[in-house]
This record gives structure tokens, C-alpha cells and sequence, in this order.
């Protein structure tokens, strides 16, 4: 293999080229990325970004040398696999023997969405900045979605002192991690002040030119000079359509086991936009920093080696997020927790430790609220159930 | 092979633990990780190589 391209230049990008050379990789090697930015990390945005604690700049990836061709503020539109060929937006292609698909995710709108000011998006330095002075700015935020992203920046906006609503249809804040998780996320975004709303979706919006109220399926109206849109992200693969690779616009670039792309074992896919074949748990997309990072660097082995040596992608997920000095982190696949039961409880240190399991009643995760070390214990517990075929 | 953490950098994510537990700790209640070994056996080298990549915050780099 003499050329590989990487498409996409923020985390799954960075460390599947560091992979490459890490594995011996030594031709050329291209990476491509929309924003005109170097390398990126994306977590700081809605803590230390918004908060103001740290300059966007100083979340820049260190890449290390890479020895390689950068091609920044370059879209990728389209790919001919016949020709092994990415098109770019200036209308120029770059041939590749091998691919490296790591075009992320993109923020989701709100489904009838009018065409208002005053929403916001947080998914790169241009919406961390432009959200961070609108907030500064507003009366009253609302936050529409309580996942993660939403709830971090509920707490950095408390942290500067601005009003927050904090709305999701869901009955629980980061719903994924587990009833008793959610209800401590509660509680410490209602003793900052944020008002909690839950179970009620958004039914629509008020405004001259400029967005003054969100409008609650309750009939309430919920006053807001400034909406952050926190509602997931959906894969970025629009380039990829026509390629005859199989994907979906919701799932993503479908791929096998091994990272590679479903038929075209000279494309490999990992982070965002992925989704790939995990064994006995079915097919899974995660946009866990560490899911970028693993994937990354089991793909770009894969994408390198003959067949008979690939080795399967068996990850034991981990995720965290911080809000008010509370660390919440996971381990292990959340998608077939169950059940949940708590283990270790310290209201005063502010700790928490549950067990998750699945159908069958065997520990498939472990999460935590500030419990780091006693996770690590189960991260070697998870290891045989989650990685049978390496064990 | 060493491992260096830069302690203006790291704030205890303990994410380096998960992928190295020989390697790092995160005592209770600590800020900030302990590196248990600065010059593991080359053995170490593949979740070495992860703990460094899986860091949130950069602080954590490997030299030969």
C-alpha cells in the first residue's frame, strides 16, 4: 500500500494516521479536513470553552509528525471507488490505495425548526465562540436536549451566572446512563439553579426575526433569547453517497468486525461515523472519545495487514463528562444494559458506583459519578463478557 | 520506553488507568493520575500507546 487518504481531520482522523505510522506505514499519507482548523479536541467546548477557562486554541490535538500532507478547510464531496479516488470541493480528486472514512458527526437540528435567530449548535470552535457571547448576552437560555452535551452546558452557563432551562422529551437527564446516574445529574443541575424540564418535547417557537420563547408541548411557554440545539449529531456521509458503500444517513458508514467497509476492504471507517459489526452485540455507533481512539487504531492495523492477520474490534466502550466538579464516567456497553443496581453510594463525598447488566443478568457496564479507581476493577471484570472473541 | 505526564495538563479523567492499570493509578480522591511506572517493558507498548491516545487533555506522551 504506497497512498492512503484520511478524510475527516479531528480525533478518529488524528489517531488512525498515528496508527498508520505507528505500524510501519511509510507512504504517502494525506488527510483531509473540512474545517480550517488544525486537529481539534471536541469535549472542551461546552466546559472549558463556554466557560471561558480556556482559549479555543488550546484544545489543539497534538499529532506529533505525522509526515504528512494536510489538506485543511478541504471538503470531501463525493468518492469513486472504481477510480479509488476522493472528489474534493475545488473540483480536484486525490487517488488513494487505501481510505480512511472519519468524517465524524454533525450537529442534529430540531425537526421543524423556523428559520429564527438565536440557535446554536456546539460542535466546533466558530459555534463554541458564538454561543459562548450570545449566552453573555441572553436574558434566558434554554437548552433543548438533556444528553451529555446538553447537560454540560447547562452547568458551564450556571457557571457564569446565566438563567438556563434545560428541556429533553425524555423522563431522565443523560438517560442512557442509568436511572440513579440521571437522578444525581438532577439534583446537582437543580441545586445550580438550572430549571429542569422533563418529559415534554418542544412544540414550536416565538418570535419577530429572533427566537423569544420555546413553546412546550404542555402548552407552557418557556422564555429564551438564545436555544441551544443539543439533540445528537448524525453521521457525516453525505459525500459518501453513490460510492456504493452501505450507508445510512442515521447509522452512518456501515463496516465489519474489522473496522473495514462492508465490500471494500481498502476503506476503513472508525469514530463518529461509523458503525461496525460488534459479534454477539450487534451493530454498533458510538461517539465516545475512547470508541475514536480504539477503533482508530484497531482499523488502521486492519486497513494494513493481510487478511489472515486482521484481529476484530471487541472495544469495551468507556465515556465520562463533567458537570459542577462531579465526574460522571461508564465502562462498558450501555446499549445492552438492562437493569441497574447501586453498589456504593457516599452522598457526603459525593460518590456513586452502579452495576449495570443485561437480559441475562450478567455485568455488561459499570458507571460512577467521581469513582475512577473503582471502575478500573470492573474494566477487567468486562473484559471476557465484552470481548469474548480475543479472550 | 518513558512515559511523562504533564501535570499542568491533567485533571483525573483516569481514562490512562483503564487502558494501562499497571502503568497508572488514580488514588481515591486524587486530582491528578500517578504514573506507577515511568519506563515499562516493551511488552506494555500497545496500552501504553492507548492510555497516551485515549488521554482527554493531552497530558499524557511517550518517548523511546
Amino acid at each position: 500500500m504506497d497512498t492512503i487518504v484520511v478524510v475527516g481531520a479531528g480525533l478518529a482522523g488524528v489517531r488512525a494516521a498515528q496508527a498508520l505510522r505507528a505500524e510501519g506505514f511509510g507512504g504517502a499519507l494525506t488527510i483531509v479536513g473540512d474545517e480550517h482548523h488544525p486537529p481539534y479536541s471536541r469535549p472542551p467546548l461546552s466546559k472549558e470553552v463556554l466557560t471561558g477557562a480556556a482559549a479555543p486554541e488550546s484544545t489543539v490535538l497534538p499529532t506529533g509528525d505525522l509526515a504528512a500532507t494536510w489538506l485543511l478547510g478541504t471538503e470531501a464531496v463525493g468518492l469513486d471507488r472504481k477510480a479509488r479516488e476522493v472528489r474534493l470541493g475545488d473540483g480536484t480528486g486525490l487517488t488513494y490505495d487505501g481510505l480512511v472514512v472519519a468524517t465524524g458527526a454533525r450537529a442534529r437540528d430540531l425537526p421543524g425548526r423556523s428559520d429564527l435567530r438565536g440557535f446554536h449548535t456546539l460542535r466546533t470552535w466558530e459555534d463554541a465562540t458564538a454561543f459562548r457571547s450570545a449566552a453573555l448576552a441572553a436574558r434566558h437560555v434554554v437548552v433543548a436536549g438533556g444528553g451529555v452535551l446538553g447537560c454540560e452546558a447547562a452547568a458551564s452557563l450556571r457557571s457564569l451566572g446565566v438563567p438556563v432551562t434545560l428541556i429533553d422529551q425524555a423522563p431522565r437527564l443523560m438517560a442512557p446512563l442509568g436511572e440513579e446516574v440521571s437522578a444525581w445529574a438532577r439534583t446537582a443541575h437543580e441545586d445550580a439553579g438550572v430549571t429542569v424540564e422533563l418529559g415534554v418535547g418542544i412544540a414550536g417557537f416565538r418570535g419577530v426575526d429572533e427566537v423569544r420563547a420555546v413553546e412546550l408541548a404542555d402548552g407552557r411557554a418557556i422564555e429564551a433569547d438564545a436555544v441551544l440545539v443539543a439533540v445528537g449529531a448524525r453521521p457525516d456521509v453525505a459525500w459518501l453517497e453513490g460510492s456504493g458503500l452501505q450507508v445510512d444517513a442515521a447509522r452512518g458508514i456501515a463496516t465489519d468486525e474489522f473496522c473495514l467497509a462492508v465490500g471494500d476492504p481498502t476503506v476503513m471507517a472508525c469514530g463518529d461515523v461509523a458503525e461496525f459489526d460488534a459479534g454477539p452485540r450487534g451493530r454498533r455507533r458510538l461517539e465516545h472519545w475512547s470508541n475514536a481512539v480504539d477503533m482508530a487504531g484497531v482499523g488502521a492495523r486492519n486497513l494494513l495487514v493481510p487478511a489472515s492477520e486482521r484481529s476484530a474490534y471487541r472495544p469495551i466502550p468507556t465515556m465520562w463528562s463533567d458537570q459542577y466538579g462531579l465526574r460522571f464516567q461508564a465502562v462498558g456497553d450501555l446499549g445492552l444494559v438492562t437493569r441497574t443496581a447501586v453498589v456504593e453510594v457516599d452522598q457526603e463525598r459525593k460518590r456513586l458506583v452502579v452495576e449495570g447488566v443485561d437480559e441475562g443478568g450478567r455485568l455488561v457496564a459499570a458507571l460512577g459519578i467521581n469513582a475512577a479507581r473503582s471502575l478500573l476493577r470492573y474494566h477487567s471484570d468486562l473484559a471476557p463478557v465484552l470481548e469474548p472473541s480475543s479472550s | 520506553m518513558h512515559v511523562i505526564a504533564d501535570y499542568s495538563r491533567c485533571v483525573g479523567h483516569g481514562q490512562c488507568l483503564l487502558a494501562a492499570p499497571d502503568v497508572f493509578d488514580l488514588p481515591d480522591d486524587a486530582d491528578q493520575v500517578v504514573v506507577l511506572d515511568a519506563e515499562p517493558a516493551e511488552q506494555m507498548r500497545p496500552q501504553v500507546t492507548r492510555a497516551v491516545g485515549v488521554c482527554p487533555v493531552s497530558a499524557l506522551s511517550m518517548t523511546d
